[in-house]
């Protein structure tokens, strides 16, 4: 891995690996579903690629589920034309029709049992596939963590003290602990 | 030549004259009730009004977070916790060791700062002072190169950074520079050291120009004279510049070399667009810091960013005093040789 991916930017900014995949420079590219469209029509015919499952651990096989939702605002004057809408929205065709021209893998257990027909590549509608067969081995501490409303009091600390790591400042078991220091405190400070 | 004006080039005095007599009834009007004292605070009101708004409400908003905790914005919702903030970033094992501190970030980028000063002002001057002398000297081109060396200053700190990013980065020009000579490609922003070289190097490039210009202008003060008496006297180029040059052009290099330094106290955008502060933390200076602990981390620490900013506000507190110290002695003693 190219040390400018991880190491070459201070704190928790954050560097789109996806160009030094598309160049060629990294041979695996961990990320999400929404890369896919990206990666079909950018790299196209340059060389083949492939989405394979998550990686698995000793307690899951997971990544970390993004997500969107439809939301209504609660001072709406039309609460029942509103609600009737998100019904509709949220009806099994035109959930499984707005998934697949968005190309976004559906959270509806129905429609992910019965498959997305997307209109894409055939490349990316397998990548697609992977993404959608990897849902439900999805752990439950992972959906934990992305709905937990300090997670970015996580995920910044953890990019900007490995890339400490990366870049020599610091031992990998310095940085582990500098990761619990900050959460804690940025966790206590949230709570003031 | 005739000596009758065109009517059109009367135009412009004509509305001016117009929009005066339209203006003189309710200015007349406003004296008589204002009273002639005090008219002119009617003038310097708006920009009172900016200042306080813009430079002074902050100032005393900055005060009160810095000695108030939580996450809350409006003031008053925020906690009175007295030096809390303070005592939080000035806790540390070894003050030479940011390792030892609590707010390691803190002192790694105070020290990355204090680095980056001392190097950046002392080379930026020092090019500014050999350019200046060049140019200042008849040679090819004089006014081309004059603006070659003066327009990067023009240009957006975004700009600047962008443009060197693109000749730094591994596919960048540099690099393609370096494969077209076989040899091998440099992390010229992923290598602590030289993401740190750069940083200042590209500092310089884009701010060695504004310098130049103010010790250009203190070379021309310098009356030619006394380099002609000085060459009949034998002296030689070295002489001269020490012993003439130097001395006459210090009131200039004071400015230059206080306001380079807080300048470079200042550093945050071109650095933040080039590096992003990294890698680790190996370019990131303090108002970085601060930008990032009040508003890039997931809770934002408004106190200790205020805490923070008032330590950056200190030392260039003390810059400022240390610069009219100095340029009062040289003044004085200027006037003392001058009264001899």
């Amino acid at each position: 891995m190219p040390k400018e991916v991880w190491g070459g930017v201070g704190g928790s900014s954050y560097r789109d690996a996806f160009e030094e995949f598309a160049n060629g420079r990294v041979v695996m590219y961990l990320s999400g579903s929404w890369q896919i469209r990206r990666m079909d029509s950018q790299i196209g015919k340059n060389f083949d690629w492939i989405a394979v499952p998550n990686p698995c651990g000793p307690s899951a096989c997971t990544g970390i589920p993004g997500g969107a939702a439809f939301v209504a605002l609660k001072r709406t004057k039309n609460p029942k034309d509103v609600g009737r809408f998100l019904d509709f929205l949220a009806s099994e065709p035109v959930y499984a029709e707005y998934m697949a021209r968005t190309e976004n893998i559906p959270a509806h257990a129905g429609v992910a049992k019965k498959g997305v027909e997307y209109k894409v590549s055939p490349q990316a509608k397998a990548a697609l596939a992977v993404f959608v067969a990897d849902v439900p081995k999805l752990s439950p501490v992972a959906y934990q963590i992305q709905g937990y409303k300090l997670n970015r009091a996580i995920f910044n600390p953890t990019a900007a003290r490995l890339g400490q790591a990366i870049a020599g400042e610091m031992s990998l078991d310095d940085a582990l602990k500098r990761i619990s220091a900050d959460v804690d405190e940025q966790v206590k400070a949230a709570a003031k | 030549m005739s000596s009758a004006r065109h009517p059109l080039l009367a135009l412009p005095a004509t509305v001016a004259a117009a929009v005066l007599n339209a203006l003189d009834p309710p200015m007349r009007a406003l004296q008589r009730l204002l009273g002639v004292p005090r008219i002119g605070w009617m003038f310097v009101t708006p920009n009172l009004a900016i200042l306080g708004l813009f430079t002074f409400l902050p100032i005393v908003v900055n005060f009160y977070f810095a000695f108030t905790g939580g996450v809350q914005l409006y003031p008053s919702e925020r906690p009175f916790t007295g030096l809390d903030n303070l005592g939080t970033l000035f806790d540390c094992g070894n003050y030479l060791d940011p390792a030892s501190c609590r707010k390691d970030l803190f002192w790694r980028s105070i020290y990355n700062t204090a680095e980056f000063a001392l190097l950046q002002v002392g080379l930026m001057v020092a090019f500014a002072l050999i350019t200046a002398l060049v140019l200042n000297r008849k040679i090819l081109g004089r006014g081309f190169f004059r603006g070659v060396f003066f327009y990067p200053v023009l240009l957006s700190p975004v700009v600047v950074a962008l443009i060197w990013k693109w000749v730094l980065q591994r596919e960048g020009v540099l690099n393609a520079v370096l494969a077209s000579a076989s040899a091998s490609p440099v992390g010229w922003l992923s290598d602590a050291s030289w993401a740190f070289f750069w940083c200042v190097f590209v500092s310089i490039w884009a701010h060695m120009g504004f310098y130049t210009l103010i010790l250009l202008a203190g070379l021309q003060a310098i009356p030619a004279d006394l380099y002609e008496a000085a060459e009949m006297d034998g002296a030689s180029p070295w002489r001269r510049f020490s012993r003439l040059t130097l001395p006459l052009l210090m009131p200039n290099l004071i400015v230059v070399l206080v306001l380079g330094l807080i300048r470079a106290v200042q550093v945050f955008d071109e650095v933040f667009v080039l590096t992003g502060g990294g890698p680790g933390s190996a370019t990131t200076f303090i108002v970085q810091f601060i930008y990032q602990t009040a508003f890039a981390e997931a809770i934002h620490q408004y106190g200790l960013a205020a805490a923070a900013s008032l330590v950056l506000a200190a030392s260039l507190l003390i810059l400022t005093l240390v610069q009219l110290k100095l340029t009062r002695r040289n003044l004085a003693g200027r006037t003392g040789r001058d009264d001899a």
